[in-house]
């Protein structure tokens, strides 16, 4: 068992590549105690519980094996607050140049959303959605090691619904291989 | 048997598919009440605590069979994401403000060990979910009147915990928040006394 818990201490250790980028770990905090925003915090330990969960169902083996493969999960979320568009904007200006790729930009009605990656070696290990409106700001970032394909039908199944434009992109990606 | 026990029991009646079952209703209900008036042994030390520092409206006790017991319709999704539950306390606690949530929450982590898993906190709902050992857990959960307390023992299905919850609730399940309640209140009225 100790050398159990040495091993995973020495693996987080050497594997800085999932952590959670600083900066959006110190936004969330300035938000922590703000009552008009729900916050939502799912750790690397929750999502290692589905690891070892076998199945019969197809759909929902490849469900548990992407979830799986997640470090951790943060949103904050208010949607009636003041100046949603300037925090919104802030947050932009904040992560900019901080090694995110734009990934897909949304404007639907009023809000505007803005998802961005953070690639690895070739492996996506964070995905960032912003997302604000005249009253309303949102924040997600989920790290760890993400597929893209099946990130839709993770989101669906943690009724993220925000997430249903990333829906878009594997459309595209069908369109590109046809 | 108290009035409110037999209409819940009545209630269970009605369905014709269960009217053959209701010989045995009688057996789990005294199963259930000698449940909840026993407390389980070689569980979190902090969430029995609970029950002294805070006013109970519901307390009670599952075991493997209990919870087996309460699916009426023996349904075997159900057997199988209980088959590995040692043991699962319910505290239905009055009125807790938030930050004392969080606190317990913290106090979880520090002086036992959890490890925080989930953590929900908002307007509408906040709850938390802890983990030790990988066969222990901790829920708290604020509801617009209430905590709800569940400390598990044993091992669950992580994704079938929402089914799990809703089981308790669904009409071909026992309504285990009704049976014995007043047995309940008199024997913590008489333990207050004593």
């Amino acid at each position: 068992m100790k050398k159990i818990v040495i091993s995973v201490a020495v693996l987080l250790i050497c594997v800085p590549v999932f952590a959670q980028d600083d900066v959006i770990s110190k936004y969330f905090s300035s938000y922590l105690d703000d009552e008009n925003f729900t916050k939502v915090s799912v750790t690397s330990r929750m999502f290692s519980l589905f690891t070892d969960i076998e199945t019969g169902d197809e759909d929902e083996q490849e469900f548990l094996e992407a979830i799986s493969k997640l470090k951790g999960l943060k949103v904050i979320s208010g949607d009636s607050i003041e100046d949603g568009m300037s925090k919104y904007k802030d947050a932009l200006n904040t992560v900019n140049g901080k090694g995110y790729d734009e990934l897909m930009s949304v404007r639907d009605g009023n809000q505007n959303f803005e998802f961005m990656i953070k690639e690895k070696g070739g492996v996506i290990t964070e995905l960032l959605m912003i997302a604000g409106g005249k009253d309303q700001f949102h924040l997600m970032t989920l790290y760890g090691e993400i597929d893209l394909k099946k990130i839709t039908k993770l989101a669906s199944k943690m009724k993220i619904d925000a997430l249903d434009h990333l829906r878009k992109l594997d459309r595209d990606d069908r369109h590109d291989d046809n | 048997m108290t009035i409110k026990m037999k209409f819940s029991v009545g209630k269970l009646f009605e369905k014709p598919a269960l009217i053959f079952k209701g010989r045995f209703f009688l057996g789990f209900i005294c199963i259930l009440i000698m449940e909840a008036v026993t407390p389980v042994k070689a569980q979190s030390e902090l969430f029995k605590s609970l029950q002294e520092s805070y006013d109970l409206n519901v307390e009670l006790y599952f075991y493997a069979s209990t919870l087996r017991m309460i699916n009426l319709t023996r349904d075997p999704n159900y057997n199988e994401m209980v088959k590995d539950i040692e043991k699962m306390i319910f505290y239905q606690i009055n009125d807790v403000p938030i930050n004392e949530i969080r606190a317990i929450s913290k106090k979880f982590i520090e002086e036992e060990e959890f490890e925080e898993l989930m953590s929900v906190e908002g307007k509408e709902e906040t709850f938390y979910v802890l983990g030790k050992n990988e066969n222990e857990f901790v829920a708290l959960l604020k509801t617009d009147k209430d905590l709800i307390a569940i400390n598990l023992k044993g091992m669950i299905r992580i994704n079938k915990i929402p089914d799990l919850i809703n089981s308790l609730n669904a009409d071909n399940f026992l309504n285990v928040f009704e049976v014995g309640k007043d047995e309940r209140r008199e024997h913590k009225e008489e333990s207050r006394q004593n």
